[in-house]
């Protein structure tokens, strides 16, 4: 286990180094000037120069790959050119706000996901059964935005049950900065009435990014469970006089939801690109929105820190599904590779 | 006469495909009575697995069952509660499947699966030592080193210790009818003996009612008293071993004991000119016509009705 924990490590260090010089490569051959951009156009050429040069941004790309890399590991991303500060201060404000409204989608759709495959898959062609797949074609086939901006206007403009927009209530202060997390920081300073607005306040955006990849995962826990109970395992449980509930969610279900999991895993890594649209919606105060403005306006070390950083969550979760599922299924534990 | 321990009348069983619900077992008639040793065969794909299975109910469900009897010690097994079913299972009816290797379930420890099947018995007491019993279980089939089988995961066994498992698993508690569904097809030959004969050892101490399913006379003859001779889902010759042997009399029969080269497994059917049919549109009268070298008209008019030709020897066949 260790060692196919362990050969995955080294394999998404690899897929991470190669995706940081591709990402390099291109962000600078793309067409439009940086420094250009980023000065009035009334700045004459030689201070345009000066600029370029105290960027290295003269220098060749490769010369440029490894200036930015001995930066990174003293952790310093570069600077941005559209937010004029450093980009490990922006990451530092914007990322932890994704990442707790990706954790609460990430639950929301995991919890939900089971559910509705496990409801699903026990009444195979009955009601529930037939429900479910109306949520999911729903689900399936409209995107994320649209569902927080039907949220929104049902749920906070008018119902009145949840906030229309912004990630704590006015006079509501943010705890002092620990990790960052507000979630987390307001823990470790027993502001629990701080946790409660911040979860009401997410509430919407997350289970509107939630639900998409959720019916879909249903889906598959749903085929999963129908393809296992025609196994002959299956019946021969039946056969020995196990129970019901026995066979169904211990023998039946394990094997069911390994591709599931697999996929589950990909809708979250995907959350960050998702979660754009939702967080402007809702002005959620996340990375999504922030990146996103940065890459319109070709500000390279944004880009370069973006894609980065979508890349580990990808290698991240990556490693968290295969370490599952080899949890799960033995043969995989043991094959060793 | 002893006592009836198992009576199917008349059973119709089919499956639900893409082409609609198929007709595959066609008024089977069979009985077993206590400690009598039954032999089925017939022919890949003639129904054998689908009888069996309706017997404790663990068919698909995409299976129907349309009509018919399957009377248990006089209960009829198709109209039992949860509860008595529950109870059929655990006390009466036993299964060594026809797939080991997908009979155990490959995510399970061999003792995790062991011990739900000890723990829902309800045959041992709540004190029970559920290894020492599995292993005591795993001696009585022979397995070598049921230490180490107890704690492995199904695929780090050979073909043949997951059948012996298997075979255990059917033992855990005392059984009246046990079911032996091809033990052996999908072993190596050269374990297919001993396994066999480790069955044949089990039948001789335990002394229980059993049905032996196989594809192959040659498989059965030597511990069966009597023998059934399936083909597309419907009983067409029944006679005592010896006299089967002997003296065959549907041509379907004839066919499957000339085809049948060695003592234990591969190519029966080359004997038989065709294959069984399609049961979306199943044949006319006689199941067998179409293949049947003596067919007649009538043999597609009418099904022929089982009759005796001599004493317990019966056959459905118009020749006869
Ligand atoms: N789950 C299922 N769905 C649809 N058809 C099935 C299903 N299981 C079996 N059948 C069909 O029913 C027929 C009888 O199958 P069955 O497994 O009972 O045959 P068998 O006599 O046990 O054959 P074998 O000797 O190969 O095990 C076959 O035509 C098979 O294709
Ligand atoms: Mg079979």
């Amino acid at each position: 286990m260790k060692k196919y924990i362990g050969k995955r490590l080294f394999w998404a260090l690899v897929a991470l180094i190669g995706l940081s010089i591709f990402i390099f490569y291109f962000g600078r051959i793309i067409p439009g000037d940086p420094i250009r951009m980023m000065v009035s156009p009334q700045t004459p050429d030689h201070v345009v120069e000066e600029l370029r040069e105290s960027l290295a941004l003269d220098q060749p790309v490769y010369t440029q790959y490894f200036y930015w890399m001995r930066n990174v590991f003293q952790g310093d991303l570069g600077f941005s050119v559209y937010s004029r500060r450093s980009v490990t201060a922006d990451v530092q404000q914007y990322l932890p706000r994704s990442l707790e409204l990706i954790a609460y989608a990430a639950s929301v759709q995991i919890v939900g996901s089971f559910l509705l495959g496990i409801f699903a898959g026990s009444n195979i062609d009955k009601w529930q059964d037939h429900i479910t797949r109306l949520f999911s074609y729903i689900g399936v086939s409209v995107p994320a935005f649209v569902f927080a901006i039907i949220f929104q206007l049902v749920f906070s403009q008018n119902l009145g049950w949840f906030p229309t927009s912004g990630s704590l209530s006015e006079g509501v202060a943010t705890p002092s900065r620990v990790t960052g997390f507000i979630g987390l920081d307001a823990l470790f300073s027993g502001e629990f009435f701080t946790i409660g607005n911040y979860i009401w306040h997410a509430t919407l955006p997350a289970v509107a990014l939630a639900i998409p990849g959720m019916e879909q995962v249903a889906r598959m826990i749903r085929s999963g469970m129908i393809t296992i109970n025609q196994k002959d395992y299956i019946s021969m449980a039946r056969g020995y006089g196990l129970p019901e509930r026995t066979v169904r969610f211990k023998y039946l279900l394990r094997p069911s939801i390994i591709p599931g999991v697999t996929v589950l895993g990909m809708q979250i890594a995907m959350m960050l690109g998702n979660a754009f649209l939702v967080e402007l919606i809702f002005r959620w105060p996340g990375f999504s929105r922030f990146a996103i403005n940065a890459m319109l306006r070709s500000d390279l070390n944004t880009i370069v820190a973006t894609v980065m950083i979508v890349g580990i969550m990808f290698a991240i979760i990556n490693i968290v599904v295969d370490t599952l599922v080899a949890y799960i299924d033995p043969r995989i534990r043991y094959s060793g590779s | 006469m002893t006592k009836k321990v198992l009576e199917i009348k008349d059973l119709n069983v089919g499956y639900e495909t893409y082409r609609g619900v198929t007709d595959v077992i066609y008024d089977l008639n069979m009985e077993v009575h206590k400690k009598e040793k039954i032999g089925i065969i017939g022919e890949s794909g003639c129904g054998k697995t689908t009888t069996m299975k309706t017997i404790n109910r663990i068919l698909p469900n995409n299976a129907v069952i349309k009509d018919g009897e399957v009377n248990f010690n006089g209960n009829d097994v198709l109209k039992m509660k949860k509860k008595e079913l529950m109870k059929l299972r655990r006390k009466n009816v036993s299964m060594i499947p026809q797939d080991p290797t997908a009979s155990l379930n490959p995510l399970f420890k061999v003792k995790t699966q062991m011990k739900d099947i000890l723990k829902y018995s309800k045959e041992h007491g709540e004190d029970i030592d559920y290894k020492e019993k599995s292993i005591e279980l795993f001696e009585s089939v022979a397995l070598a080193d049921p230490e180490r089988v107890y704690e492995s995961y199904p695929f780090q066994l050979s073909g043949g210790m997951r059948q012996r498992v298997c075979i255990a698993m059917s033992l855990a508690t005392p059984k009246d009818l046990m079911i032996a569904d091809e033990p052996t097809s999908n072993l190596d030959v050269t374990i297919q003996n001993q396994v066999l004969d480790l069955i044949g050892k089990i039948l001789e101490e335990r002394d229980l009612s059993a049905i032996l399913v196989s594809q192959a006379l040659g498989t059965v003859k030597k511990f069966v008293d009597k023998i059934y001779v399936i083909y597309a889902g419907t009983v067409i010759e029944i006679a005592e071993t010896k006299q089967l042997f002997d003296n065959p009399i549907h041509p379907y029969t004839v066919g499957l004991l000339e085809a049948t080269p060695k003592l234990t497994g591969g190519g029966f059917s080359a004997g038989i000119a065709g294959q069984t049919p399609d049961y979306i549109d199943p044949p006319s009268g006689c199941r067998f016509q179409p293949r049947c070298p003596h067919y007649s008209n009538e043999c597609e008019n009418e099904k022929p009705k089982m009759i005796k030709v001599e004493k317990d020897h019966y056959v459905a066949c118009w020749r006869s």
